[in-house]
């Protein structure tokens, strides 16, 4: 209780956490969200943010939660530290880290689906970015994993982007040297694309 | 030719002498030969290790497939002739009877392992003809834990992309698989076409392409990893598509403790040659002392001082290279039995190498050493006159020599023991340091002495008779008096500086009191599994240990001054981003000091008036720059937090326990988004698998890592090395006792004429002993104690310069060295005593 108590003072006195005018958009994620590698300007929800408001789009405010490293498993517990920022829509991309440790395919639905659960249950609206992992996990890992963000999508309705990294993966030349993570120009593709699907949704 | 026969003529005829000499200076010698193999091998040794561990010398991998442009690129920085082996890996999902694992894939070619063993269950060590089998059809190795875990057994087959392969053996000891958190996953190993055959390898897969280098002879690979880089960046743009890792960085863990015991090897060696070289001058003196009447008698039948330079010159290369040859044969004997004795203290295949330098070395010491230690001593063969015949005691001279020959004689040693001590300590500041601090503590001893001396002579007016003439000779003998407490000053400082030293390294090494080695390291853990997660443990009947949140942030400023400079970090990533990990915690654990300000009384209550406590490494508050009573902020996930500096801690990084760089004062952090880390300790082999399963079975998000075996392998090196300084330190104690023996001795040795004038007049025993124990007694202790004082100054910026500021004072061994050097003194000068008691003074009178 006085845990509580002392977490809602502590989100009461900041000021980026207050409920904002317009519309806000977090983009819940992991390393390809936060733009590992990449200067903090240079990840792709600030390139939306930026081109948004050269767009004239200035009531929109854009949060960038991405942790690298994270799974699906701190999804929620995420998702229930930002629901004070009173977002109106949440991206969720995460679920790359799962795919890339192997770690079971039906947990992560479970961890997703609970964290679309909590958001809805709080007004808050969810569009989701599918993901798929390397061929060299093997073809059945790889199919089953790439399924369930469908599935999550059409269960609850979502809107959603087939695969995040679309046009970006598995192209040298748009990865960093670790042969996952967009570089700048990727990281403009990925932008390019999630603000095309991001848009529509935007009031 | 002549003054060679009167060379050896004088060395047998002062047989007694001429044996000490040699024992003595062999003694120093054979410690010196040890000192240098024993570090010779544990270099050689450890070598070995950490080439078995990477399975060669040197490697170079990247994720896209290798060409010529970077092999070039690391041939151009090798510089001599290898065999190489390739190698591919990757993770993939495998399945067995239903159920699928993560594995790491592997595939070899015919010349892995370069270096280390690899055995297996049925086939024993790998050979040729195993690899051969491997590499016909669908043949696999697979490791123990996964075997376990599928429940497959040898002659099953497991599916791995589209195909099934067989199980033909399971690997018992993987030698790569000791210290990579890869090996995290069970390994299968395959022949290198097999895995190309597997249809994993695809647009967009994850794969490791490395070669393995194995070079023909012995390279230096300091550089060889910024070099790569460096070229990497120059050609290719990038420094992150290939990289560089050679054997010695791999065991990176144990670098800076193996560092450390390089440095003290080389600095207790460097003590030692001090120590000796103290010990053959006095030894030398006493001897010149004694001959000065031949000399002089030699002088008078036409001797030129030239003649009797040379003839002593001669006698002292003649003891000193008897000494080294007889020091080099008896460690010839011993060094390879030595670590037979010494088998359960020491590593598996730990042998002792005999290196041919430290052979020459030794010679080199006994002989040019001995020589030029003596040179002071020698130069006084030119203030020697005959009339020194018609002296009632003969003594050299006490006039000052010639200045320029004084400064001459005395210049090779300076020079000779500043090169040595450049030379072991591999660094000119250090070396040029050391030997200034000598010269320092030389003054501060002489100036004490004199001061002490001094005084001896106007509180002897308050004493009684037996007081006042031991205080007045030491008074009136001043420079003899001096010299003596110099000696003595210096053996004590060299002596209390090694285990000095010692204490503070083991004080690293060594683990805290509420020390276990942890088994599972656990990382990713949910603050709602640790319910669950302590409930599996429970049932193995285990408890997590060392439970940690950590909660990702962004530092954003220090004072209001925009972080930018955030050097050195280790993560280039982090770095520029600013993204650091925080912690919170009530107190500090066993594993951290605090070295300024104050611990945190409580939780941050909120609405209070000060910030919350922050609590900093001492290195990363250097690195960040920020001080006790700053102010950081920081943006928790998009809250912004800001805290006050309350305190700076050191942190033991051996305690294998989950420590952090900033960790913040409860009540704040609680509510944010974080994850756990966590240990656990003192699990059985036997469980450890079915643990690992379970975990991953219901907490599948949480990494689990086996370090077991990885901190099991640490320890057992630490713990050699601890044992290592240990011995040195003892060796040290000893030979410089010995050393003191010598000195005491030569010292009362030269009080004959005084002694006996005492026994003539009239003097009983008791008071000629009283006499003599007052003088030593007063000239030990005050040696001893200036002399520890100044090793526990020295010692502490040693420790400042060499071992990063660790040290501990060791209160017990101080006023050991103490006690034991002024008992020693005493005890010797009164044993020198007695035998010169019991002689007649007629006998006494005709002696010299």
């Amino acid at each position: 209780m006085l845990r509580l108590f002392i977490f809602s003072l502590v989100i009461s006195f900041s000021p980026l956490i207050m409920a904002q005018e317009g519309f806000t958009v977090l983009f819940l994620g992991d390393s390809l969200t936060e733009g590992l590698g990449l200067e903090t300007d240079q990840a792709f929800p600030n390139l939306i943010d930026e081109r948004l408001k050269t767009e004239g789009y200035n009531n929109i405010s854009i949060i960038n939660a991405g942790i690298s490293g994270s799974t699906s498993a701190s999804a929620l517990e995420r998702m229930q530290w930002y629901v004070r920022s009173r977002p109106d829509l949440v991206i969720l991309s995460l679920g790359a880290n799962d795919g890339l440790r192997g770690l079971d395919v039906d947990n992560m639905k479970i961890n997703l689906a609970e964290t679309i659960e909590f958001a809805q249950s709080n007004g808050i609206k969810v569009a989701l970015t599918g993901m798929l992992t390397p061929p060299n996990m093997g073809e059945e890992y790889t199919t089953s994993f790439a399924q369930v963000f469908p599935d999550l999508a059409t269960e609850y309705n979502l809107d959603f982007m087939p695969f995040l990294l679309q046009d970006v993966a598995g192209i040298p030349e748009l990865n960093q040297a670790d042969g996952i993570h967009p570089n700048i120009e990727g990281s403009r593709i990925v932008a390019d694309h999630v603000y095309n699907f991001l848009l529509p949704l935007i009031p | 030719m002549l003054w060679l026969k009167l060379a050896f003529k004088e060395i047998s005829n002062n047989f007694r002498f001429s044996l000490f000499f040699i024992i003595n200076l062999s003694i120093g010698l054979i410690g010196f030969i040890a000192l240098d193999s024993f570090k010779n091998s544990i270099d050689a040794h450890l070598t070995n290790n950490s080439r078995a561990i990477l399975t060669a010398d040197a490697q170079i991998s990247g994720n896209a497939p290798l060409t010529e442009i970077e092999f070039t690129l690391a041939d151009d920085i090798f510089n001599a002739e290898y065999e190489f082996s390739d190698q591919i890996s990757f993770l993939s999902m495998v399945a067995a009877n239903d159920a699928s694992r993560m594995s790491q894939l592997i595939g070899i070619d015919a010349t892995y392992p370069q270096y280390g063993e690899f055995v297996l269950q049925e086939g024993g060590i790998l050979t040729d003809e195993l690899r051969q089998q491997l590499f016909s059809g669908n043949s696999i190795w697979v490791a123990e834990s996964l075997m376990l875990t599928l429940g497959l057994s040898i002659g099953d087959s497991i599916k791995i992309g589209a195909m099934d392969y067989t199980i033909t053996d399971m690997i018992e000891i993987d030698p790569s698989s000791t210290i990579s958190v890869m090996s995290n996953f069970p390994a299968i190993y395959m022949g290198l076409e097999q895995i190309q055959a597997t249809g994993l390898i695809q647009l967009g897969s994850r794969i490791n392409y490395s070669r393995f280098y194995k070079f023909n002879e012995d390279v230096n690979m300091d550089t060889w990893e910024d070099d790569f880089r460096q070229a990497e960046l120059e050609i290719l743009g990038d420094t992150r598509r290939i990289s560089m890792t050679t054997h010695q960085e791999r065991s990176e863990d144990l670098g800076r403790i193996l560092a450390y015991m390089n440095d003290y090897l080389g600095l207790i060696a460097l003590i030692a040659l001090f120590l000796a070289g103290v010990g053959a001058a006095y030894l030398f003196r006493s001897f010149f002392t004694s001959r000065f009447k031949d000399m002089a008698i030699l002088m008078c039948l036409g001797g030129t001082p030239k003649q009797a330079y040379l003839m002593t010159l001669i006698q002292i290369v003649l003891l000193g290279s008897i000494s080294a040859i007889i020091a080099s044969s008896i460690s010839f004997v011993t060094m390879p039995v030595l670590p037979m004795l010494f088998e359960s203290f020491l590593p598996r295949g730990f042998v002792n190498e005999m290196e041919l330098s430290s052979f020459i070395l030794a010679l080199f010491l006994g002989t040019i050493g001995s020589v030029i230690c003596c040179l002071p001593i020698l130069s006084k063969i030119y203030d020697l006159h005959p009339i020194a015949l018609f002296h009632e005691k003969i003594q050299p001279s006490k006039s000052l020599p010639h200045w320029k020959r004084h400064t001459m004689s005395y210049a090779p040693i300076l020079i000779v023991f500043w090169f040595l001590a450049i030379w072991q300590s591999s660094s000119v500041l250090i070396g040029s340091l050391f030997i200034a601090s000598f010269l320092a503590a030389i003054f501060i001893l002489g100036l004490v002495a004199w001061y002490i001396l001094k005084y001896c002579g106007s509180f002897s007016n308050h004493s009684n008779v037996t007081q006042k003439l031991a205080l007045r000779n030491l008074n009136r003998n001043r420079m003899g008096a001096i010299s003596c407490f110099l000696a003595i000053g210096l053996g004590s400082l060299l002596i209390n500086l090694i285990p000095q030293i010692e204490k503070g390294l083991q004080e690293e090494i060594s683990q805290p009191d509420d020390f276990s080695v942890p088994d599972f390291f656990m990382f990713d853990i949910q603050p709602d599994q640790l319910e669950g997660l302590e409930a599996i443990l429970a049932s193995y009947g285990h408890n997590l240990a060392f439970v940690s949140p950590q909660v990702r942030a962004r530092m954003e400023s220090i004072n209001d001054g925009i972080v930018d400079d955030f050097e050195e970090t280790p993560d280039e990533q982090m770095q520029r981003r600013r993204s650091v990990n925080l912690t919170y915690q009530d107190k500090l654990k066993s594993s951290e000091e605090l070295v300024e300000g104050e611990e945190w009384d409580g939780p941050w209550v909120f609405g209070s008036d000060d910030l919350p406590g922050i609590s900093l490494e001492l290195d990363f508050s250097e690195r960040i720059n920020a001080k006790v009573g700053d102010v950081i902020s920081f943006d928790v996930q998009s809250v912004p937090i800001s805290g006050r500096v309350m305190n700076l801690r050191t942190v033991d990084w051996n305690s294998f326990q989950p420590n952090f760089f900033i960790s913040f004062q409860p009540g704040v952090l609680d509510p944010a988004p974080k994850t756990f880390i966590a240990a656990v300790s003192n699990v059985p082999e036997e469980q450890h698998l079915s643990i690992q399963n379970e975990i991953v079975e219901e907490l599948p998000n949480i990494s689990i890592i086996n370090v077991g075996q990885l901190v099991a392998s640490i320890l057992d090196i630490t713990n050699q090395i601890s044992w290592g300084i240990k011995v040195m330190a003892y060796l040290a104690i000893f030979a410089g006792l010995v050393v003191l023996y010598s000195i005491a001795r030569y010292e009362v040795k030269s009080r004959f004429w005084e002694i006996n004038l005492l026994k003539i007049l009239g003097a009983n025993f008791k008071d000629v002993r009283n006499i003599v124990q007052i003088e030593f007694g007063i000239l030990g202790f005050f040696a001893a104690f200036v002399g520890v004082s100044l090793s526990l100054l020295i010692s502490y910026a040693i420790s400042w310069f060499i071992f990063d500021s660790i040290w501990k004072i060791s209160w017990s061994i101080t006023a050991f060295s103490i006690v034991a050097i002024t008992a020693l003194s005493v005890l010797t000068a009164l044993a020198a005593t007695m035998s010169v008691l019991k002689q007649k003074p007629l006998q006494l009178l005709r002696a010299d």
